[in-house]
This record gives C-alpha cells, sequence and structure tokens, in this order.
C-alpha cells in the first residue's frame, strides 16, 4: 500500500501536475493546427525539460504526445482538413456530422473515444512493457543488433514513399551518429578538423533543423488554398451512454488495433487509425453509415490514434528502440535526465516507471477535460495567421536548440539539417528514419563491434544456432530488405513493359 | 516541371557524390586500426554505412532511370523564392544572435520576417515582435536558468 502511494505520490506533485497541463494546452494548440503536429511540439519543448525534474519533464513530454495527437481530431472535424495525419479518418465522419450541425456532438465522440483508447494503451502499457524487458535480458549484443537491424528497416519501409529511400534515410542518420570522437578507441571521425564536431552531432540541433526549420521552409512556399472558417462554430456535447453502448464493440476493437500497432517500429498513429477505420467499414454495427457522418467512423479513428501512444512507449521503455520520431525525442529527454531505457529500465527505476504509467493516466483525463474546454475556442485557434505562428516556432526552434550545450555553433547544424531536410522532402525521402537513425546509432555500432569482438571478429557467427533469436531477427530483415527492393525495381520495370 | 524519375536520379547523383566523398575520408590511413581497436577498425562500421549507402543511392538511381521513361513531367506545388527567402532571415538571424544578443537579434529577425512575407496588422507585429523574446528570455533567463547571448549595449538582455 506504501508503495502504491509512493507512485501515485511521484506522480502528483504540484510541478508534476503543472507540466501536465502546460504540455495538454501547449500539445492541443500543435495538433488543432494543421502540419505542425505531435514531432513538432515534442521537439520544440525538450529543451525545457532540461532544468526541470524527471517526473515533471516526463509529464510534460506523455502530455504533448496525448493531447497532440488527440488536437488533430478538432481541426478534422471542424475544417474538413486533419491537425496531423493520424487523424485524416476522422475527418470522413466529422466533417459530415458539422454539416449536419453537430459538430459538438461529434467532438464529443472523438473526445470520449480518445479518452478510452488513450487509457486502453496504459493498461497495455502497464502489462506489456515489463513483460518484454524480462525477456529481453537475455539479449546480447549479437540480438541487440539483430534487432535494431529489423526496426530500423521496418521504420524505414513504412515511412511512406519509396522503401529504398526510406533505407537510405535511416542510413544518413546512422552515418550522422558515428561523428565525432570514437567511443570504444577515441580515435575522431569525419570531423574535417572541426573542433566542435569532435563532441559529435547533438540531436537536438538536428531534430529542430529536420522536422521543425523544414516543415517552416515548406509551408512558407507552399501553394494551399485557405479554408474559409466564419460561419463555424465549435462546442462539446457527449452522446448518452445507451449511444455508446451500441458501439462498444468498435471501441475495443479499435483500441486493441491501436494498442498493438504502436507496438511495432515505425507503423504509427496514422496506420492504426486507417486499419482500425476499414476494419469498422467493414464489421461495424452501423457500417453501411460510415462515411456519411457516422460516430462509430469517429470512434474507431480516435480510439485506435489515442490508443497507440501506449503501444509506442513499450518498446521505447523496454528495449530502448523507439518507433517513431516521437518517442526518440521521449527517449532522449529520459536519456538526458540520466535514465537509459532499455532492458534494465524496469530492474533499476521500477518506481519510477510506475509513476510514468500514472501519468499517462492523469495525461489522458487532462486531455479529456482540455478538449471539454478547448472545442468552443478551436475556430480561434485556427484563425491565427500562419505568418505569426511560424515566427514563434522559428524563434523556439531556435533557442531550444541553443540551449541544449549553448553553442552557437548548434545553430549551424540547426541551419544545414534545415537545409537538408527539405532538399530530402524534396526528394520524397521520409525524414523519420533520419531521427531514429542518430538515435539508435551508438546502440547499433556498439553491439556490433562487441558482438564481433566476442567473436573473433567473424560476423557469421551473429547468425548461428547459438543465437536463435539474432538468426530469426536477421533472417526476418533480410527477407523484408529482399522483398521490398525486388517489388520496387520489378514494379517499375513492369510499368515500363505494359506502358 | 520535372518528371519524378529526373528527380530522383538528380537526387541519387547527388547521393552517390557525398557517399564517394565520405569513402575518400574513411580510405585515410589515418583510421587504419591501432591496437586499441581489439581488432575493429573505428571506421569499420562508417565504412559499412557508406557501401550500404553507395548501393542505395545507385538502386534509387536505376529505379529514376526506368521510372522517367514512362512519366510526364509534374509541376512543384512548391514556390522556391519564398522558401529561400525563409532560408536566408533565418541564417541571418542565427548569424546575428551573437552580435547583438538574444533579445534585440529576436526583435530584427520577428520584424523582418512578418514584414517579408507581406503580415500588416501593426499590433500584433509589435506585440509578438518586442514582447514574445521578451517573455521567452525571462522564462530561460530566470525560470530554467540558461543563460542566452546578451546584446554589448545592455547589461543583461
Amino acid at each position: 500500500m506504501d508503495y502504491i502511494f509512493s507512485v501515485v505520490g511521484t506522480a502528483l506533485t504540484i510541478p508534476s501536475l503543472l507540466a501536465i497541463l502546460v504540455g495538454t494546452v501547449f500539445g492541443l494548440i500543435f495538433g488543432i493546427l494543421p502540419g505542425l503536429g505531435s514531432v513538432l511540439a515534442i521537439s520544440i519543448a525538450l529543451p525545457f525539460t532540461f532544468t526541470m525534474d524527471i517526473m515533471s519533464s516526463i509529464s510534460l513530454m506523455l502530455a504533448i504526445y496525448c493531447s497532440s495527437v488527440y488536437g488533430g481530431s478538432l481541426s478534422a472535424i471542424l475544417i474538413n482538413t486533419p491537425g496531423t495525419p493520424q487523424s485524416a479518418t476522422t475527418m470522413f465522419d466529422g466533417y459530415p456530422m458539422t454539416l449536419q450541425g453537430k459538430a459538438d456532438l461529434a467532438i464529443g465522440w472523438a473526445t470520449g473515444a480518445s479518452l478510452f483508447g488513450g487509457l486502453f494503451s496504459v493498461s497495455i502499457l502497464m502489462f506489456a512493457a515489463p513483460q518484454l524487458a524480462k525477456f529481453a535480458l537475455k539479449f546480447g549484443p549479437e540480438e541487440t543488433f539483430a534487432l535494431i537491424c529489423l526496426a530500423l528497416t521496418c521504420i524505414a519501409g513504412v515511412s511512406g514513399g519509396s522503401i529504398l529511400k526510406g533505407l537510405l534515410s535511416g542510413v544518413i542518420g546512422l552515418f550522422l551518429a558515428v561523428i565525432g570522437t570514437d567511443s570504444m578507441s577515441g580515435s575522431s571521425r569525419f570531423d574535417y578538423g572541426i573542433f566542435e564536431l569532435a563532441a559529435g552531432v547533438e540531436l537536438i540541433p538536428v531534430l529542430v533543423g529536420v522536422f521543425a526549420l523544414t516543415e517552416v521552409f515548406w509551408r512558407l512556399g507552399e501553394k494551399i488554398p485557405k479554408t474559409p472558417m466564419n460561419e463555424l462554430k465549435g462546442g462539446f456535447r457527449l452522446a448518452p451512454f445507451k449511444e455508446w453502448a451500441l458501439r462498444w464493440r468498435t471501441l475495443i476493437k479499435s483500441s486493441i488495433i491501436g494498442s498493438l500497432v504502436g507496438i511495432l517500429p515505425g507503423t504509427g498513429a496514422a496506420t492504426a487509425s486507417f486499419i482500425s477505420y476499414s476494419e469498422a467499414k467493414r464489421s461495424g454495427r452501423f457500417r453501411e453509415n460510415i462515411g456519411k457522418g457516422e460516430p462509430e467512423g469517429i470512434i474507431a479513428s480516435e480510439a485506435s490514434n489515442n490508443a497507440v501512444t501506449g503501444g509506442a512507449l513499450v518498446p521505447t521503455l523496454a528495449l530502448g528502440i523507439p518507433g517513431d520520431p516521437v518517442t526518440a525525442v521521449m527517449m532522449s529527454a529520459l536519456i538526458i535526465q540520466g535514465i537509459q531505457p532499455g532492458v534494465r529500465l524496469f530492474a533499476d527505476h521500477g518506481p519510477l516507471m510506475h509513476s510514468v504509467f500514472f501519468a499517462l493516466i492523469i495525461c489522458n483525463i487532462f486531455m479529456f477535460f482540455s478538449g471539454v474546454f478547448a472545442a468552443r475556442f478551436v475556430i480561434k485557434i485556427l484563425k491565427i495567421p500562419e505568418t505569426l505562428l511560424l515566427n514563434m516556432v522559428l524563434i523556439l526552434s531556435l533557442l531550444g536548440a541553443f540551449s541544449v550545450s549553448g553553442r552557437l555553433f548548434d545553430l549551424i547544424i540547426v541551419l544545414i539539417a534545415g537545409l537538408g531536410g527539405f532538399i530530402l522532402r524534396m526528394a520524397n525521402v521520409p525524414l523519420a528514419p533520419v531521427v531514429i537513425g542518430l538515435v539508435l546509432g551508438p546502440i547499433f555500432e556498439e553491439s556490433l563491434r562487441q558482438g564481433l569482438i566476442i567473436n573473433d571478429g567473424n560476423i557469421t557467427k551473429f547468425f548461428s544456432f547459438n543465437h536463435p533469436i539474432a538468426l530469426i531477427l536477421i533472417f526476418t530483415t533480410l527477407a523484408i530488405i529482399l522483398k521490398i527492393t525486388y517489388k520496387e525495381l520489378f514494379d517499375s520495370l513492369k510499368n515500363k513493359e505494359s506502358k | 516541371m520535372l518528371k519524378e524519375g529526373d528527380r530522383d536520379s538528380i537526387f541519387a547523383l547527388f547521393s552517390i557524390a557525398v557517399s564517394l566523398i565520405l569513402l575518400y575520408e574513411a580510405k585515410k590511413p589515418y583510421y587504419e586500426a591501432g591496437v586499441a581497436d581489439l581488432g575493429v577498425s573505428p571506421v569499420f562500421f562508417p565504412l559499412l554505412l557508406i557501401y550500404i549507402w553507395l548501393v542505395l543511392s545507385i538502386l534509387i538511381l536505376t529505379r529514376g532511370l526506368i521510372l522517367r521513361k514512362k512519366q510526364q513531367p509534374t509541376k512543384i506545388q512548391i514556390n522556391f523564392i519564398k522558401s529561400l527567402k525563409g532560408f536566408l532571415i533565418v541564417c541571418l538571424y542565427a548569424y546575428l544572435m551573437p552580435i547583438l544578443g538574444f533579445y534585440l537579434a529576436s526583435v530584427f529577425f520577428s520584424l523582418s520576417f512578418m514584414t517579408v512575407f507581406g503580415y500588416q496588422r501593426k499590433f500584433p507585429l509589435l506585440i509578438i515582435s518586442f514582447l514574445f523574446p521578451l517573455l521567452l528570455w525571462y522564462i530561460f533567463t530566470f525560470l530554467l536558468n540558461v543563460s542566452l547571448p546578451v546584446s554589448p549595449w545592455f547589461f543583461r538582455i
């Protein structure tokens, strides 16, 4: 009993609750505004956590994560433009409800489903993460190497666009991680005599450059028509319990889909909401009305995308392998606070992790109430002029990158990363694998080199029957790479022939 | 007006050039394995990455060359001049920060950024330009204890 009080007490301190409140509002605004989203919100907020205590900094990150995922649904419902990609399917039934004059009810459905999905995923996280970590304690360098190979391949494979480009993006990220002093031999690598590079490339400036600056430069040049918003009115109304009871199956099924998809590296909330929406269209009680303003469609989309939040934290916390850029930033926040996510996390910081689970529950509850209050102000938030907004994002981004180490050199890194990100985006290369590669690079290299030293420099011993898990993981990775490379080249050849 | 295949090919050629530059650097004798490396050279992993980088770039180039023959040119929906203007203003901001200090550089940046991108309402422009950086300076200096670059003309700001 004392243990439970201690865990709850750690999560319920005034600074933690304040961090959750601020994070919820901040995340909600970034979620509502189309194009900004979770990654940008969380990367801008990260530098603010440096001087916070561990619990407050994690609470801030979790609150931003939950509310930014939810926030996207409000703009999807009201202006037919999803604030975040994960809310794209919410638009299919949310906006027709707005046209029918039921915007407040649609927001009620989205908020309720988001709360349920979020809380459901916390229970999955509480159960799955410690078990997975316990299992992964058996992992040696060979298994870690093979697991990261598979994770990076999956992330590159589902990041959108060409898979070859996704893999290249991951390799670029891994390469950025090798710049600087080698931790094993002490020799410097690829620093080209630049003193500041000897310490390596910091994650935050790259992250801010690749996501924030690239997004700003893109939006400045983008030719998009403006959505008229003068006649719209937000609001919040919860449907009666009887209506919810009629759709309980979709609510639970979508939460399960979201949590499971979240656990898989690289998939994310957008994938979960599309799978869940399709499933509701196939098997939902009101399937014939889905797409015409049926709340079941909103439930399917919102319960699943919010259920991803807990699911995505499972591999991040238990294995130290983030599945998307948001969890990669959250992992860096933990590392900055002196906590290394991975197999030893639950053994070394068990009580803290239990407080984190409790904080995630609080974040979901705050998200619900912020939705109730924010619903009437959404249109005002959406009317903030883009130039003002981008100006503030730029100041916050550069300030955040500078404050990590106080080096002006990091501002140069931000600018180069921003320009590089813009070029990659122009070439349709996904950006998420760059950041995940940069985060996983040091562990990946360390596990490979440790494995080689243990096995007398013989890499084939990684794939022997002495390491069955590594063998399975490596074969799965190779199978995926061969299949996707063949498919991409074969498809382009087939298209050419048919022409 | 460019075909997607052409765009991919240009990107792949650029990527091949970068990987060859990195390969040239990695082959320098400076990186040869020493006694402390336990037989695994510090450049072993980067070399592996560079080779994968090169192979992937060649595959993207091949795919691009195949694709370009069957595609129609499409117009890129981006106004590069606007993006370039934004980039140059941010570069100027980063350059001025150590010279003018965070606050003055931010005021200058906000005023020029919003003017260049056509924002004309004076009251919000002045509020955001003068008060937003001041608020950030206060939060970082006093609440987060992070020192920001100061101007040579004032004591702390």
